[in-house]
């Protein structure tokens, strides 16, 4: 009797340092991926919020202690709140321009028979090309001067357009060129989608009498539902981080018209020199995002 | 499966209804592949071709002026280099940190992993801007501005990379690693030996990421790598495109490529991205 | 050990990877085992055989922390420790580009060794400005991270106002109000508001210039018009312009700054207008003036010149680099420059030479008005974190390297030697005239020229926030020049709205 309990006791201990052994392992394993998250992405943002507090001097950090000011200052900035528009005008501009056309023409590529896989690479190819470098080569397309759009539109006989110097184009123009630039993505992930619908569903759909339009409608939609209510969320995280491409186009547009808040805050900080400043802006357009996103699942959640 | 049956298809109003497809489809290619055809053939025009009122697709003389100039006079192969450099390292550490913790969180378990895995999961919430500026001052405190490492050290983990894995490694059955542990494998064996070899696509699928993010990348070194010399192919396309300095047909050149190593690189890992695709629960 | 050689092969729809591995068995001998893993497509793994070794979780460890070391080590810090003792240590930013034409290489070094020759207890650290897209955050971000020179070249005299107010720059009141040399008169006395405040100093003139409209001979030779015969109205201009604009040469009238930078030449045509841009209250506040009659009338012009006379490059948007490009190709008549911008190196890839320009002041609204010309300048700023002894040093080899007849000397014989252009003014105004005398690509006209533009220059406005004047009148002066057919109202309108921001954003500095 004795014995057995020793050994159950001594079992039990083995047990025990193995689970510590383990615990200590698993977190030895976790240690550099934790050090380097916890320096480099907790404790800038930890300082960043720190520091919006704080007026920012260049020379002596953190400067001086100003509460709540920077963040009464944004929210009364019409600037600001202007940009905070310019983001929600651009998300629509995606949603109406970019948003659907990957999806249609992956249903299209869907349906063709032969060189299927040729479409596909052909679509996928171009939006390879890294997007700045593309940006950068659509900017000069839509040079007024002596561009490729002016030109094209030329030989319709439309006289040329400012393009980029005029307020009411100037969305479209930062909006189509993503049609060719990121649309083959999508396309690609839309593609894989549409495989996995069972192709039963759709000759069960005709022997029953259905046309081709509410067969989409009714079958392919409902099961690429997920990968859409994801992308739409992506899209939105995307407009309202909307940045790099604007600076390259505009550089904040023709007076300030596709400024938008991460281009605003960014411009304050390097321009002016009020890191502060910008440092609160972008903490506002951080909450604002995960808030949007956040009530977005929450919507669509509960239509499932 | 496609929508339109083949029974219909046989039909006359199904044979046009897939050549107008067809026809859709073609054109939408070729408006897809105009910009890189029109850049690839920008570069054998002269200047004065490219800024002139009348374009024209074709250069009225092929030439690879440009070229030369490029490497030559401004200095592209010190970008090319500056961004493999930065690339080749910043993958190394991310690879070496993501598999390290993906294997702890789904073989290991630690108790606190899970409180570990939601922080990781919270990184992905923070954009790029605003990081920045406090990493700027952080860095410029610490006296490596100007230094490459800087860069590598702030992207050496990333939550995406790490839920990626962690999810290909929960498909790997436990016995496995089980099975090697009787036999005498200690963890470094483990990962490996077992779950390196088996995690092929998921590796391929991470490792284009990050290249893919580091590559287009341009916020980051901008603030952190002042001095022209450190430049990465981004950052000086951004500044050769506000700049009036550089020939037109020099810029085009830059932007081929900046363009060449993206392509090639992803149509490398086509296939495995395919697979990555579907097993890596996009879809989940 | 264990070596693999991995084989793939597509059994049915499994994938195999197959193995091979060495191994010891008991008695310490190698031997071969083969294993086999099916997977299906990483949804399903069967294993069916295989021994490892033993290994100890230690040496993960180690290498985590040895790569984890490694990183920071390498990469070292920037931070350098600076030299104690007797000698001191100046950082300088002078060092030319790297892709510097040889006679610069040539003069900086010969600058160098005779720096090191006259200062033999300073130790010199030769150093460069980062390229980054704007020289005033280079210069700023340097100072955050420490890296910042002894002194600095590069700020116009509009800068400093702003910058007294926030500390980065340094007080130098004690050696300037020493100096021979400035009471003697010898030293450039016009920016002398801007640099000092409340009696003290904080930076040296470095150079001078007048900027007004740059006229390219030949191109407006080409377009119809005449050398002597230049305009000197508003009127005149306008129909000049229009005449010689056709887009398909290229050929335009003017250039016009739109970007960043665009209220820079708007001063100068306010002026033009017989307006000003602020004007001083009695109490030191500033009120502004750009927003009445003459501001507007200004604003209007150049959208006419745009949409009516239409005698501008269609993308309003380009920025001073852009417009540097047209003048220098020899597509613009006229633009917003001085001789003094230009570089005769970039002229000869297109085939032009200096004395291809001429500058002339800004054509006025009507006769009654005078014509007027930009005055800028250049001056010298010391680092606010330096010490008492680095201060002292500091000023010392600033005045011998830009202020000493020796070295003032040395700057002439050069223009001579390279055949270089430098027609600015001098911190040293007494040896202008001599400067002006080395200069050989410069004709006879040009100096008159320059002498005429020189009369009537105005400095820019100095106000404390003139850069946040210029950088807040970008949006709406984009608008004016934008909106085809805007009328006089409407602008007034965004001028008045824009002057109303700056009212209340800075109401230390700005009263009505």
């Amino acid at each position: 009797m004795k014995t057995e309990i020793k050994t159950e006791k001594k079992k039990n201990k083995v047990m025990l340092r193995q689970g510590v052994r383990k615990e200590v392992l698993g977190l030895m394993l976790l240690l550099p991926a934790l050090a380097s998250i916890l320096l480099f992405k907790y404790f800038p943002i930890v300082l960043g919020v720190f520091e919006t507090f704080f007026k920012m001097n260049i020379v002596k950090l953190p400067g001086e202690f100003i509460g709540f000011d920077n963040y009464i200052r944004a929210f009364t900035d019409k600037q600001f709140l202007g940009a905070f528009l310019h983001n929600a005008k651009a998300f629509c501009y995606s949603l109406c321009m970019n948003f659907w056309v990957p999806i249609v023409l992956a249903m299209l590529v869907d349906e063709a028979r032969r060189g299927k896989t040729i479409f596909r690479l052909l679509y996928f190819i171009p939006a390879c090309a890294p997007s700045i470098a593309m940006t950068v080569l659509w900017k000069f397309f839509w040079q007024p001067d002596y561009g490729l759009a002016n030109y094209i539109l030329s030989i319709f006989g439309i006289p040329g357009q400012m393009w980029l110097n005029s307020e009411s184009w100037v969305y479209f123009c930062i909006y189509f060129p993503h049609l060719v630039i990121s649309g083959g993505m999508n396309l690609v992930i839309y593609l894989a989608a549409l495989q996995d619908v069972p192709g039963e569903l759709y000759e069960a759909a005709l022997v029953d009498g259905v046309g081709i339009f509410n067969r989409i409608r009714y079958i392919t939609i409902p099961c690429i539902k997920h990968i859409i209510i994801l992308m739409l969320t992506l899209s939105i995280i995307n407009a309202f981080n909307l940045m790099e491409n604007i600076m390259i186009l505009t550089g904040g547009g023709p007076s300030n018209s596709t400024q938008t808040m991460l281009l605003y805050a960014y411009q304050q900080g390097v321009n002016s020199m009020d890191y502060s400043y910008a440092m609160t802006m972008t903490t506002i357009i951080f909450i604002v995002t995960m808030t949007l996103t956040v009530v977005f699942n929450k919507v669509t959640r509960e239509k499932d | 499966m496609a929508v339109i049956q083949n029974i219909e298809l046989k039909s006359r109003k199904g044979k046009w209804l897939l050549r107008f497809i067809y026809l859709f489809l073609v054109v939408g290619a070729i408006i897809q592949f105009f910009p890189l055809t029109w850049l690839f053939l920008g570069t054998f025009k002269t200047n004065a071709e490219l800024i002139s009122a009348v374009p024209s697709l074709l250069p009225a003389k092929w030439s690879i002026d440009a070229y030369i100039e490029a490497f030559s006079k401004y200095k592209i192969w010190e970008n090319l280099y500056n961004t493999f450099f930065v690339c080749a390292f910043i993958i190394i550490a991310q690879t070496f940190t993501s598999t390290l913790a993906a294997f702890s969180f789904s073989k290991v378990r630690p108790k606190s992993g899970n409180f570990i895995y939601m922080m990781f999961l919270g990184t992905q919430m923070f954009s790029t801007t605003a990081l920045l500026f406090p990493t700027y001052i952080m860095m410029s405190k610490m006296g490596m501005i100007g230094s490459k490492w800087s860069w590598v050290l702030c992207s050496s983990a990333w939550a995406y990379a790490i839920v990626l894995y962690k999810s290909f490694f929960d498909s790997i059955p436990k016995d496995l690693i089980e099975a090697s542990e009787i036999d005498g494998a200690g963890t470094f064996r483990q990962i490996t030996n077992i779950i390196m070899p088996l995690s092929k696509p998921i590796y391929s699928v991470c490792i284009l990421n990050t290249f893919m993010a580091v590559y287009n990348d341009f916020l980051f070194p901008l603030m952190l790598l002042p001095d022209e010399k450190d430049w990465t192919l981004m950052i000086r396309i951004y500044s050769m495109s506000n700049t009036g300095d550089i020939p037109d047909n020099v810029k085009y050149v830059l932007l081929f490529v900046t363009c060449l190593p993206s392509i090639i690189f992803y149509l490398f890992a086509q296939k495995n991205i395919q697979q990555g695709i579907s097993t890596a629960g996009l879809k989940g | 050990m264990m070596f693999y050689h991995p084989v793939r092969v597509f059994f049915y729809n499994l994938e195999v990877t197959k193995m091979k591995c060495y191994n010891y068995n008991i008695k310490g001998q190698r031997y071969r085992q083969n294993i086999m893993i099916f997977w299906d497509v990483g949804k399903r793994i069967i294993m069916k055989r295989g021994v490892f070794m033993k290994n100890s979780v230690k040496r993960i460890v180690a290498l985590a922390c040895a790569v984890a070391c490694c990183m920071p080590i390498i990469g070292g810090c920037g931070k350098q420790e600076t030299a104690s003792g007797e000698k001191i240590t100046l950082k300088l930013w002078t060092k030319p580009s790297q892709d510097a034409k040889d006679y610069q290489i040539q003069i900086y070094n010969r600058k160098m060794a005779a720096l090191r020759e006259k200062f033999p207890n300073i130790i010199f650290e030769e150093g460069m400005r980062a390229s980054g897209t704007d020289y005033r955050q280079e210069y700023d971000k340097a100072l955050m991270a420490g890296t910042a020179p002894a002194f600095y070249t590069e700020f116009s005299y509009t800068d400093i106002p702003g910058r007294i107010a926030n500390g980065t720059v340094a007080d130098i009141t004690k050696y300037v109000a020493d100096w021979d040399l400035k009471k003697e008169g010898k030293v450039l006395d016009t920016f002398d508001d801007a640099i000092s405040a409340d009696g003290k100093w904080y930076a040296v003139p470095l150079k001078a210039y007048t900027m007004a409209t740059l006229c390219n001979i030949k191109t407006i030779e080409a377009a119809g018009g005449n050398k002597e015969d230049l305009p000197k109205t508003w009127e005149e201009f306008a129909e000049f312009g229009q005449k010689a604009t056709d887009l398909s040469i290229p050929r335009m009238g003017y250039s016009l700054i739109g970007m960043d930078w665009c209220a820079w030449p708007f001063t100068a045509w306010v002026w033009s207008a017989g307006g000003e841009m602020v004007k001083k209250n009695d109490d030191g506040t500033y009120k502004l003036t750009f927003n009445e009659e003459p501001g507007v009338d200004a604003a209007m012009f150049m959208n006419e010149m745009i949409w009516k006379y239409k005698m501008t490059q269609k993308d309003i948007l380009l920025g001073y680099n852009d417009i540097v490009k047209n003048v220098i190709n020899g597509s613009s008549c006229f633009s917003f420059l001085g001789i003094s911008n230009l570089n005769q190196d970039k002229l000869d890839e297109y085939g032009l030479k200096i004395a291809d320009f001429i500058d002339i002041p800004m054509p006025v609204k009507d006769e009654s008005i005078e014509r007027s010309a930009l005055a800028g300048g250049e001056v010298i700023t010391f680092n606010p974190t330096l010490t008492e002894e680095e201060l002292k040093a500091a000023f010392e080899v600033v005045e011998y390297l830009y202020f000493s007849d020796e070295r003032m000397q040395v700057d002439c014989d050069e223009i001579k030697e390279f055949g270089l252009t430098n027609v600015f003014i001098p911190g040293r105004v007494d040896w202008y005239d001599e400067r002006l005398a080395a200069n050989e690509g410069v004709t006879e006209e040009q100096i008159k020229a320059l002498e005429t533009m020189r009369e009537n220059a105005k400095p820019e406005p100095y106000c404390d926030h003139w850069s946040d004047i210029k950088s807040q009148l970008v949006s709406p002066l984009q608008k004016i020049y934008l909106t085809e057919g805007i009328t006089r109202e409407e602008a007034k309108a965004l001028l008045d709205e824009c002057a109303e921001k700056l009212y209340s954003l800075y109401p230390d500095t700005f009263k009505k």
